[in-house]
Formats: C-alpha cells, sequence, structure tokens
C-alpha cells in the first residue's frame, strides 16, 4: 500500500515534467526496440527457415555441384553432376529410396497474349514424390515422355491461374521460350518449398529441359530421399563415397560437390541469426547504456530541483530510505514508460524490416521478447536511479530545508 | 508541569573547510508540556540552529538533548524519523508546501510516512482546524499566503504532535493576516499542544507566556511575560485579525 503511493507519487512528478521524462527515456526507447525487432526478426525467420525446412522433407538430400579441383586448385566449372550420377545413388546407396535430378532456369512462359516470368525446373518422375507435391489437375509426365523428350509441361498453381483464369490449361499449348508445350496437369497449391516458390513453377521433363530448352550438359542438383530421417546420415555417407568414386577424386582431396540436409540449413541458418543478433543486442546493449546515462542525468537534475522538497519530505517524518524508493520509483517509471514505447517502436520496427525485405524476413513477436524487454527497462531504471536516490536520501535535513 | 524539551550546554560548530561558524555556544534550555515560548534574537543569533536540533533535524555538535526524558543524541536514524513525524511539527517561514500537491494531500504526507492506509478524515479534520475545509483540492499556487501558511500548520498538527515548532511563520505575512495564524497557535496551546516560536516580531513575541532571548549563539535573557502585557498582547492580536476577517 505505502510502495504504491509511492509510485503515485513519482508518476504524477513525471507526468509535472512529461517532456524532460520522455526525452530522458529516448535510450531506453531505443535500446528496447532494437531487443525487440532483433528478437521478432530472428524468431519469425526461424520459423520461417523451419517450415521451409519441414516442406522440403526431414529425409531428403540435396546434391549440387561445387568447382571441380585437381590438386588443391580448381580446374573447372560448376558442371560436375549428371543424370548418371542420380541413376547410380538409387542403384548403389542402400539408404536411398529414390532421387531425382533438377535443372532449374527461368523462362518466360506464354499463353496467347498473357505470359509469366517463372521458374522452369526440368526433372523426372521422382520429384513429386520425394518432395510430397501432388498433381491436383490432369497427370505429371510419365518416364516415356522423358525418354523422347516430349515437350510436356505441368505447371504451378499460380502460373496455370496467371495463364488461364478459372479455366482449364490441361490440352493447351503454351509457349516456352518459343516452343510450345502441351499442359498436361497442374500441380497443388503449396506456397513456398524450400526458398522456392513453387506455385510459380513449370515442370518439364529433365531432357526437354536440358536438351531442348537450355542446352544444359549437367544437371543444377539431385534431391536424394532416405529411407527414414534416421537413415539421412547414413545415406549422406553413401552417396559421398560413391560420388568420389565415380567423379575419381583421390583420398584428401576435396569433393567437387557438396550435400545439403535439413541439419545443415538448420546449422547455417543459426549462424546468420547469431550475427544479426550481435548486430542487434550491440545496438540495443549501447543504447540501454545511452539512456540508462540519460535517466541517471535526469534523476540528478530533479534531486537538485527537489532538495528542498525533500527536506520537508524529511522534517515530516520520511525515513531516508523512503526517500531512495521514491527517487528508484520514478527513474524506473521513466524506464517503464521507455519499455513500453520501445516494445511498440520495436514490433512496428520488425514489421517494417519484413516489408522492406519483401517478407523475405517475417516479424514474430514472441511473449518472452516484451518480457525481456520489460525487464532490461526495469533494471537499467533501477541502476540508474540508485546514485540520485541515494544522493537524495543522505541530503542533510537541515540543509535541504535552507537550500534556495 | 512535566519537563518536554531539556537542552544540557549544547553547542553547535558548522565546519566550512578552513573557517568554522559556532552557531549555538552552550544552550541549556528546558521547556515544559503545555508552554507557549517565544524565542527572539537578531538575524545570526542561532534561532534556526536551536530550532534545527529541538526538531531533530539536526545533532548537536556537543551536549545533550533529552525529548519527552529520551535522549535524543542516542537516537538511530529511523527513531528520529519517527520523533519527526509522530512528536513534532513544523512550521517555516517559507511555508515549504508540495507545489504539486493539492492542499488535502499536502496535509496527508505526515500521516503517508506514518504509515497509515487511510488518511482522508484526519487530513480533512486538520484543515478544519486551521479553517480551510473548502479549500482541500486546491494547489498552493491557488492560495493566499496567509492560507498557504495555515495548510503548513493543517500539515504540522494533523499526526497529534506534542510540539509545533515554528521558525518565524509570520515573517512572509502582513501583520493582520499574522495576528489570524497567531490565533490559530493560540488555539492549539489552549488544547495542549506545546508551541515553541521564533520571532523577531516584538508585538507576536509577548504574546508568549515566556520568551528566550538570543545573541551569538547563547541565550542572554529567558524571562515570564506578566500577565497584564502578556494579556494585552493577545487581545489586540484577536482584535487584528477580526478587522481582517470584517474586511473581508
Ligand atoms: N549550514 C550552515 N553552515 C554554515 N553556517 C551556518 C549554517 N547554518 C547556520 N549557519 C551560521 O550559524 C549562525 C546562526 O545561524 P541561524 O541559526 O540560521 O541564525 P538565525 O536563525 O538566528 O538567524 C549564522 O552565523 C549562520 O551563518
Ligand atoms: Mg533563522
Amino acid at each position: 500500500m505505502f510502495y504504491l503511493r509511492i509510485l503515485q507519487t513519482a508518476i504524477r512528478a513525471l507526468k509535472s515534467n512529461a517532456l524532460r521524462s520522455l526525452l530522458a527515456t529516448i535510450g531506453v526507447i531505443i535500446g528496447v526496440a532494437a531487443v525487440v525487432a532483433a528478437m521478432s526478426i530472428i524468431e519469425g525467420a526461424t520459423r520461417e527457415v523451419l517450415n521451409a525446412i519441414k516442406s522440403f522433407g526431414s529425409n531428403v538430400l540435396i546434391i549440387y555441384p561445387g568447382a571441380a579441383r585437381r590438386a588443391g586448385r580448381q580446374i573447372g566449372t560448376v558442371n560436375t553432376l549428371s543424370i548418371a550420377d542420380a541413376d547410380a545413388i538409387v542403384d548403389k546407396c542402400p539408404a536411398v529410396i529414390r532421387t531425382a535430378p533438377e535443372v532449374l532456369s527461368g523462362a518466360q512462359v506464354k499463353f496467347y497474349s498473357k505470359n509469366m516470368n517463372c521458374a522452369v525446373l526440368g526433372t523426372t518422375t521422382a520429384y513429386p514424390l520425394i518432395r510430397d507435391y501432388k498433381v491436383a489437375e490432369g497427370r505429371f509426365f510419365n518416364n516415356s515422355e522423358i525418354k523422347t523428350e516430349a515437350y510436356v509441361v505441368v505447371l504451378g498453381y499460380k502460373v496455370a491461374k496467371e495463364l488461364f483464369g478459372r479455366g482449364t490449361p490441361l490440352g493447351f499449348v503454351v509457349k516456352i521460350r518459343g516452343k510450345p508445350f502441351t499442359v498436361v496437369g497442374v500441380m497443388e497449391k503449396k506456397g513456398t518449398m524450400g526458398f522456392l516458390r513453387v506455385d510459380q513453377q513449370v515442370i518439364v521433363p529433365i531432357t526437354t529441359a536440358m536438351k531442348r530448352l537450355f542446352g544444359f550438359r549437367s544437371v543444377s542438383s539431385i534431391s536424394a530421399q532416405a529411407i527414414d530421417t534416421k537413415s539421412t546420415s547414413i545415406a549422406r555417407k553413401q552417396i559421398k563415397a560413391l560420388l568420389r568414386k565415380r567423379h575419381k577424386i583421390p583420398p584428401g582431396e576435396k569433393e567437387d560437390f557438396g550435400i545439403f540436409s535439413q541439419e545443415q540449413l538448420l546449422k547455417g541458418f543459426q549462424e546468420q541469426a547469431k550475427i544479426m543478433g550481435i548486430v542487434f543486442y550491440s545496438i540495443a546493449g549501447i543504447s540501454l547504456v545511452v539512456g540508462g546515462i540519460g535517466i541517471m542525468n535526469i534523476m540528478l537534475v530533479s534531486v537538485t530541483e527537489r532538495t528542498r522538497e525533500i527536506g520537508v519530505r524529511m522534517a515530516v517524518g520520511a525515513r531516508r530510505f523512503d526517500i531512495l524508493a521514491q527517487f528508484l520509483a520514478e527513474s524506473s517509471s521513466i524506464s517503464l514508460v521507455g519499455g513500453l514505447l520501445g516494445s511498440l517502436l520495436g514490433v512496428a520496427f520488425s514489421h517494417i524490416i519484413a516489408n522492406i525485405s519483401a517478407n523475405l524476413l517475417k516479424a514474430y513477436v514472441p511473449n518472452s521478447a516484451i518480457i525481456t524487454a520489460f525487464t532490461v527497462a526495469f533494471i537499467t531504471g533501477i541502476i540508474s536511479g540508485l546514485y540520485p536516490a541515494f544522493k537524495a536520501s543522505q541530503l542533510d535535513p537541515v540543509e535541504a530545508l535552507r537550500y534556495e | 508541569m512535566s519537563t518536554l524539551i531539556q537542552l544540557n550546554d549544547v553547542h553547535k560548530i558548522y565546519n566550512m573547510g578552513l573557517s568554522s561558524v559556532h552557531a549555538l555556544r552552550g544552550v541549556s534550555l528546558s521547556i515544559s508540556q503545555g508552554e507557549f515560548i517565544s524565542i527572539t534574537g537578531a538575524s545570526g543569533s542561532g534561532k534556526s540552529t536551536m530550532m534545527g536540533i529541538l526538531g531533530c533535524l539536526d545533532k548537536p555538535t556537543k551536549g545533550e538533548y533529552y525529548f519527552d526524558g529520551q535522549p535524543v543524541n542516542q537516537f538511530s536514524e529511523s527513531q528520529l524519523a519517527k520523533v519527526r513525524n509522530q512528536s513534532l511539527g513544523f512550521v517555516f517561514q517559507m511555508f515549504n508546501l508540495l507545489p504539486r500537491a493539492s492542499a488535502l494531500e499536502n496535509v496527508s504526507v505526515p500521516l503517508f510516512y506514518a504509515r497509515r492506509t487511510r488518511y482522508h478524515n484526519d487530513a480533512l479534520n486538520a484543515l478544519r482546524m486551521v479553517g480551510l475545509q473548502d479549500r482541500a483540492t486546491h494547489k498552493p499556487t491557488e492560495l493566499s499566503g496567509g492560507e498557504r501558511q495555515r495548510i503548513a500548520i493543517a500539515r504540522a498538527i494533523v499526526n497529534n504532535p506534542k510540539v509545533v515548532l515554528a521558525d518565524e511563520p509570520t515573517g512572509n505575512l502582513d501583520t493582520h493576516i499574522g495576528a489570524q495564524i497567531m490565533m490559530i497557535f493560540h488555539e492549539l496551546n489552549k488544547k495542549g499542544v506545546t508551541i515553541v516560536l521564533v520571532t523577531h516580531e516584538p508585538d507576536i513575541a509577548i504574546q508568549a507566556e515566556r520568551i528566550v532571548k538570543m545573541r551569538d549563539g547563547k541565550i542572554i535573557e529567558d524571562f515570564i511575560v506578566d500577565e497584564k502585557t502578556h494579556r494585552e498582547a493577545l487581545e489586540q492580536c484577536q482584535q487584528l485579525a477580526k478587522e481582517k476577517i470584517a474586511e473581508e
């Protein structure tokens, strides 16, 4: 009860100097905003990445090409993976049940006057199975169409919507790089997979893509599916050993390919998040120190201005501790207001960052961010108020009453 | 009557770097419960210094102080705060009200530090005693000097203290208003409150039963005002106070 009243008194004192109190708390506002924004962006990104990883399958490995090297010197470009590699992996690696070689490029897809810039994926029939990505309408292309390098295409959900509206695209012919492709199917709505927006992608047989569309001689990547999640690390070892042998890489030399898995993606992301965290928390730390000094300064001014008031309070029976409590209540109230405004600003800031990044980053404000913000603000207030409050409490009442 | 205040050979020396000021040089004084005593003397004679010691705001450099039989020199900080809160009431020349607080809130401050949970009624009663219950919600800036001093008196008496220590309470007020303030002190004294009043106005000093004169940190005179002079002064004060009320 007594301390509640102390708090009321403190709030009144701050209100009577509202502008000054607000200015004093700017450092805390910025510091807290940085903490909240950092935690929100990191949390949002974590969720995004976890979703992406989940959507790409926990037992999926992606093999991607690296530069070919001999004796430590780079001798080739990144054309190191082939369809034959993909086939060999299924044959020789017992932990792998299927593989899909993939080539990826961009092209304009046209249907009469409508056109759209799309990602063009060339792959095999294993692709929808590995990615658990289903055909919504029509069918996927088949093995004989791959063999004959047929001009058939399966449209992503958005591509179909964009080019055909409500009507069915099945049986119609779209032009990709000027070549006519018959639409045989439309994929389900999926959003993003990994980090690709598969709804804006079209899928063609890998042979057609390599020979007839882009003239590629190697593949962009190979997706491999392990028997189950537990087997991914065994699968990784088997693939590595096999490809080293197939690519004739002597022991001790670095591979000309890499194998990407969920764990690695997560690890990579965590590194990024750490760096981002360090940057934000440094800003926060500096701002909070500056903010703390600002509050301390304003509290020292306030103690000097109110020397007489302190004397009067002591004369009518305030104990030294009561005076200490009063000024601590003021400094922590200032900084808690800073915490509140900073939290709001931080939330706004994280959404602005998310927008600027074109939703590459997403903001998600976790409860822990708000709790941390208020704790940090409160502690800043207490620490920065401690010296001025102590000084106030140690005033000599007679001197204080004589103070002009 | 029992002795309430007892000073034995009290000295106060202020050290200011190289020089030092000997503000009190061996003051001995005994004040009984229920007395009305004036302290007079030239500026710088040590009156306020003595009031600070009587009010447990300051400690003597040398000498003893007994309040209600208790040795104040041996009190802890929180005991001193408690005595100031419960047994003493201060009235200052400069009023010393909290500018942001209303009259009622100002009067409540001692109750607040007494850790009382409810204090509205007591504070209002104290305001009624000084005739300002209808100014309860006013801020000090909205009140006249006389009214401010009455609020300060209400604050001094709200915890029913044994003594009211008033250091030149009428110094900033004109004669009529000063007389009104003095009437409040007389009323309080009638109810048994001990009054120690510092003043350098002779008209006011002789309204007390006893006058203590100070010079250079010493008591040079300590005498009982003769009955007749005292009564005449009181009547004159009453008259002055009334004139003012009639004027309004
Ligand atoms: N805090 C202090 N520091 C130094 N000197 C002081 C202090 N307080 C009072 N004095 C000195 O002590 C003497 C007595 O002062 P004071 O008690 O205020 O006198 P009065 O109230 O009778 O005018 C004066 O010379 C004054 O300058
Ligand atoms: Mg004085």
